[in-house]
């Protein structure tokens, strides 16, 4: 059983200990952590990335803009924790908890979201870390000192491509910076140290 | 967790060891047993209230500077910030140049990828330099210079030149966070560097850089949430006699 870690929002002792004694019978291997309120959820959001978070959204009153932008950040893997069916927010989350389901019906509920996480997992390890070869021709260019209209024209794209590329090298190889680049392009033997001083 | 008075002035460091730079600063040595902050901090010479509020802003990346305690002057907080300037540029940068270059002379196989990292953070410590230069010369004289004028300002006339010549709105605008370099240069060392022959000492400077890195940043909040709010004041103040 893959391990998952969940976080849990909700303000009644009695029902947030209740769910998290059910949660660990479905995986033992779960980690579960607890908030009774939106501070502290968010604090504990601060530093851990749970796989699934489960929320009351009564927690988060009617103009807090989280609980728009929570749902839509952690996408399947968000669950919504709720007293009656018919509450405020609720059709933002795909999946929904009551305090009237039965066991088996919150099991059959969350394996579903299990589900989703070892998606999310998969795909992750597709896209990967590696640059692409027509990235790296990037990472040369930008290396080389030449603009992001400059590579578009030698390239044949458009700036906008050239940008997005630019995000997704940042974001796979952890640099930022173009001097960044330039010595991870070297390292790398994508240029000579003699082509910068061209 | 926010700091008080009472708090014990070992418990700061147990709760943060960062914060051993700000004592540092302060001028508190270690040694202090069970004293609380006031008392250490009355043993220095120091006022509490705004010792306070540097450590817990330093500490707490979402603490806000609470309006009853922002008793103290803008050259206590100037005088705060040149300090923690001269260590980076006398002490820190040097100490981290120095570890660079003996891994440099000890190393065998990849010299001369240890002297991209060298130039790499001679970059940086470039760039660090010129913010550094343009806060000591520019913002913190316009912050004196200001607060200077507002204690006169029964027998004051108009605002001399360099205050109309800047704003704090500006400094907002141009304020970089000076980290982004340091960033990259952990990911290279961490992830793209050939192994070294010496690993403690390539430990070494990777715990200087995280180490570095985070000063940096807490540094730049407090000029952001501390020093900015008060200069402000001063300027809503000003406009209003013009
Ligand atoms: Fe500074
Ligand atoms: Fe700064």
């Amino acid at each position: 059983m893959p391990q998952f870690s969940v976080l849990i929002c909700e303000g009644s002792y009695i029902v947030r200990k209740g769910l998290v004694k059910l949660l660990k019978e479905t995986n033992k291997t779960l980690t579960v952590r607890e908030a009774a309120d939106v501070e502290s959820f968010m604090s504990v959001l601060g530093y851990y990335e749970p796989d699934i978070i489960i929320i009351n959204p009564d927690l988060f009153g009617s103009g807090n803009k989280l609980i728009r932008e929570l749902p839509e950040k952690f996408r399947g893997r968000a669950i919504a924790l709720s007293s009656e069916e018919k509450r405020e927010n609720i059709s933002l989350f795909p999946q929904t908890l009551l305090y009237s389901d039965s066991k088996s019906t919150i099991l059959e509920k969350v394996r579903k979201v299990y589900g989703t996480v070892k998606g999310c997992r998969g795909a992750n390890k597709m896209r990967g870390t590696v640059i692409t070869e027509r990235e790296k021709l990037i990472v040369r260019y930008i290396a080389l000192g030449l603009t992001n209209r400059e590579i578009a024209e030698k390239l044949f794209i458009s700036t906008h491509t050239v940008v997005t590329h630019r995000k997704n090298i940042t974001r796979k190889l952890g640099i930022k910076t173009v001097s960044g680049l330039t010595v991870y392009a070297i390292l790398n033997n994508l240029i000579n140290i003699e082509d910068i001083n061209k | 967790m926010i700091f008080t008075a009472d708090t014990k002035m070992a418990d700061l460091v147990h709760a943060n060891h960062q914060l051993l730079y700000v004592m540092n600063r302060f001028g508190i040595s270690l040694g202090f047993g069970d004293k609380s902050v006031e008392h250490v901090c009355e043993e220095s010479g120091i006022e509490s209230g705004f010792f306070l509020e540097i450590a817990n802003a330093f500490h707490d990346e979402e603490y806000f500077p609470q309006k009853q305690l922002q008793n103290y002057s803008v050259s206590q907080i100037v005088d705060y910030l040149k300090k923690t300037h001269h260590f980076y540029l006398m002490e820190r940068v040097p100490e981290i140049e120095g570890l660079i270059q003996i891994m440099i002379s000890k190393e065998t196989s990849h010299k001369k990828s240890l002297e991209l990292v060298r130039s790499f953070f001679g970059e940086y410590s470039d760039e660090l330099s010129a913010h550094i230069k343009h806060e000591d010369e520019i913002v913190f004289p316009y912050a004196l210079e200001l607060e200077d004028f507002c204690k006169r300002l029964e027998k004051a006339g108009k605002p001399p030149s360099i205050i109309r010549g800047y704003s704090m709105e500006k400094f907002i605008e141009e304020h970089g966070d000076l980290v982004e370099k340091l960033y990259d240069l952990k990911n290279i060392i961490i992830k793209y560097m050939p192994p070294v022959d010496n690993h403690n000492l390539a430990n070494h400077v990777l715990f200087d850089l995280f180490s570095l890195e985070k000063d940096v940043r807490d540094h730049s909040r407090i000029e952001e949430k501390i020093m900015v709010p008060k200069v402000i004041e001063m300027e809503k103040l000003i406009s209003g006699i013009k």
